[in-house]
């Protein structure tokens, strides 16, 4: 299921303003990709140009390519990219209208999947897989607002894996959460890595450090280092790297 | 002494508001105890059959409201669906697929479209619409969908369904600035999510956009019938000025408020004017009970929903 994300020479725009430069890095399969930085760094962007979703922002426009499993993502149709390429966001948000059922349903729903049990067999694997199935199992078909705001975002995990991607993008998905909930995404995050490739944005260096197999770190849109979590915390190679993680900036 | 006077001062101006408050409300009552005081002679003589009777006929002294009703009604009905539908689909088009500088064109046209007075859109309605219903309009219908009671009858020109035309083109301003400013708000991490999720712009407004603010869109439609159902003039000019109840929306009609545009200044005797009077007090108890309705309504599905 998952495959390897490649990126070459990125560069993302709002109107005039150049806001990633030129980055490159591959996203390996069946791995933990954790992307650092602080605020305005580029982090969100970055991500948003892998599932296509930058480009939906009036006036933005990128340019490099994005491959996934020797496919061009920004030579396919961006309704098919979104597909394979999933994505939570940093505050839950699960369609407020729709019952926990439909909201996990509605990119099968989306995909033309009519046949009922196919499409309850799928709810019910990806509310497994989001480990929220035994919460909610007696309330699928209640409204989201009865959900906490943790349960939330793993409904909004499980909205996203509904349809089988090959890559989960995670944007600070517990950065609005309470620890408790925070964790229990993180623990997720490592359980799911087996069947998806995995790029999570987060702000918490410790949180990076745990669950990364890979970290790269973006400083005012350069991608500034990458490496193991074990080598670029410990000991950075770039000058910058190190005065982040000590908290000279940032 | 200073503090006192600065609190005396507090008092007095309290005091005015209370004052204007309490004139506001004694206006009101006022206005419904002439209506009703005016229309005793004509409460008194007739009873609810005011209200069941078909016949208007001030030279044979019968006064029944119906067709008035029915009027009103069904030209409100006829604005509501046809500002509904064109109004919420411009809303759309203009906050979900619309070019930014052509949104501010469009947005400026529509305020104007708001600010032409009544009076103006029914004579345009008399002097372009109407032609074109006779020539061209009501007969493509009659053809098309003739088998439909609603569509086959004498064409004319004016009618309920002109009158129907001319109010849901004066509803359109008010419905598509209301559900554009709904559409703008509706937030957009919830849009990011059904676009992320592989949806077409299409089917990000069924399935995120236009949920969120269908409340609040609901409540524009109820707020533009209401003043549908108020419309004197530009209904008088259109609508054939006949109180007869006719299925075919070719036949022309009347509504509560053109009638009173109409007659009040030709009553001639005490019951003719009396019953003018109780017309005004019957599209006043309307519009009251209409105004509370919706915002019940809107009360309650925002209740459930829990939007808005």
């Amino acid at each position: 299921m998952g495959k390897s994300l490649v990126v070459e020479s990125l560069s993302a725009f709002y109107g005039k303003q150049q806001i990633l430069y030129h980055v490159s890095m591959t996203m390996p399969e069946h791995q933990v990709t954790t992307i650092i930085g602080p605020s305005g760094a580029g982090k969100s962007t970055f991500v948003r140009c892998l599932n296509r979703l930058h480009e939906t922002t009036p006036n933005a426009r990128m340019e490099g390519s994005v491959w996934l499993d020797h496919q061009n993502l920004y030579e396919l149709d961006p309704i098919i990219v979104r597909r394979k390429v999933g994505m939570v966001f940093q505050a839950p948000n699960p369609f407020p209208t729709r019952t926990v059922f439909e909201n996990v349903a509605a990119g099968l729903r989306l995909n033309g999947i009519r046949n009922k049990s196919i499409i309850s067999e799928q709810v019910e694997k990806s509310l497994q897989l989001s480990s929220l199935w035994d919460e909610v199992k007696n309330s699928l078909h209640q409204p989201v607002w009865n959900l906490t705001r943790g349960q939330q975002q793993r409904l909004c995990i499980a909205r996203a894996l509904a349809i089988e991607p090959s890559v989960l993008i995670l944007d600070e998905p517990a950065s609005t959460l309470d620890p408790l909930s925070s964790l229990k995404i993180e623990e997720l995050v490592e359980e799911l890595k087996s069947h998806y490739t995995i790029v999570l944005v987060t702000h918490n260096l410790q949180q990076a450090a745990r669950v990364a197999d890979l970290t790269a770190l973006f400083l005012d849109g350069e991608l500034v280092e990458q490496g193991s979590p074990a080598e670029l915390f410990t000991r950075p190679k770039d000058k910058r790297t190190e005065d982040y993680l000590t908290g000279r900036f940032g | 002494m200073n503090n006192m006077r600065k609190h005396d001062s507090d008092r007095l101006f309290a005091g005015t508001l209370f004052l204007f408050a309490v004139l506001l409300i004694l206006l009101g009552l006022i206005m419904v105890s002439v209506m009703i005081s005016g229309s005793w002679k004509s409460i008194t003589a007739f009873d609810f059959s005011f209200l069941s009777g078909q016949i208007w006929n001030p030279l044979r002294h019968s006064y029944g409201a119906l067709p008035f009703l029915y009027g009103t009604f069904v030209s409100s009905l006829i604005g509501l669906i046809l500002s509904t539908v064109v109004g919420v689909g411009t809303a759309i088009l203009l906050t979900q697929f619309g070019h930014i500088k052509y949104v501010k064109i469009a947005t400026i046209l529509l305020d104007a479209l708001a600010a032409i007075p009544s009076v103006v859109y029914g004579l345009w309605g008399l002097f372009v619409l109407v032609p074109w219903l006779r020539n061209t309009g009501e007969p493509l219908l009659k053809t098309e969908l003739g088998a439909i009671p609603f569509f086959n009858g004498q064409i004319w020109g004016v009618g309920l369904l002109a009158a129907g035309l001319i109010l849901g083109i004066m509803m359109l301003p008010t419905i598509i600035t209301v559900s554009r400013k709904l559409l703008d708000n509706v937030p957009q991490d919830l849009q990011d999510g059904a676009i992320a999720l592989g949806a077409t712009r299409t089917e990000k407004v069924r399935m995120v956009v236009l949920p969120y603010s269908r409340v609040g869109i609901l409540g524009a439609v109820l707020l533009s019938f209401g003043r549908a159902l108020g419309e004197a003039i530009a209904v008088t000019l259109v609508i054939g000025n006949s109180p007869t109840i006719s299925t075919s929306l070719f036949e022309p009609g009347d509504s509560l408020a053109s009638v009173l545009a109409n007659q009040f200044l030709e009553a001639s005797t005490h019951l003719y004017l009396s019953s003018l009077y109780e017309i005004g007090l019957v599209l006043l108890i309307v519009a009251v009970l209409f105004h509370t309705a919706s915002k019940l309504l809107i009360w309650r599905v925002s209740g459930r929903a829990r939007i808005l």
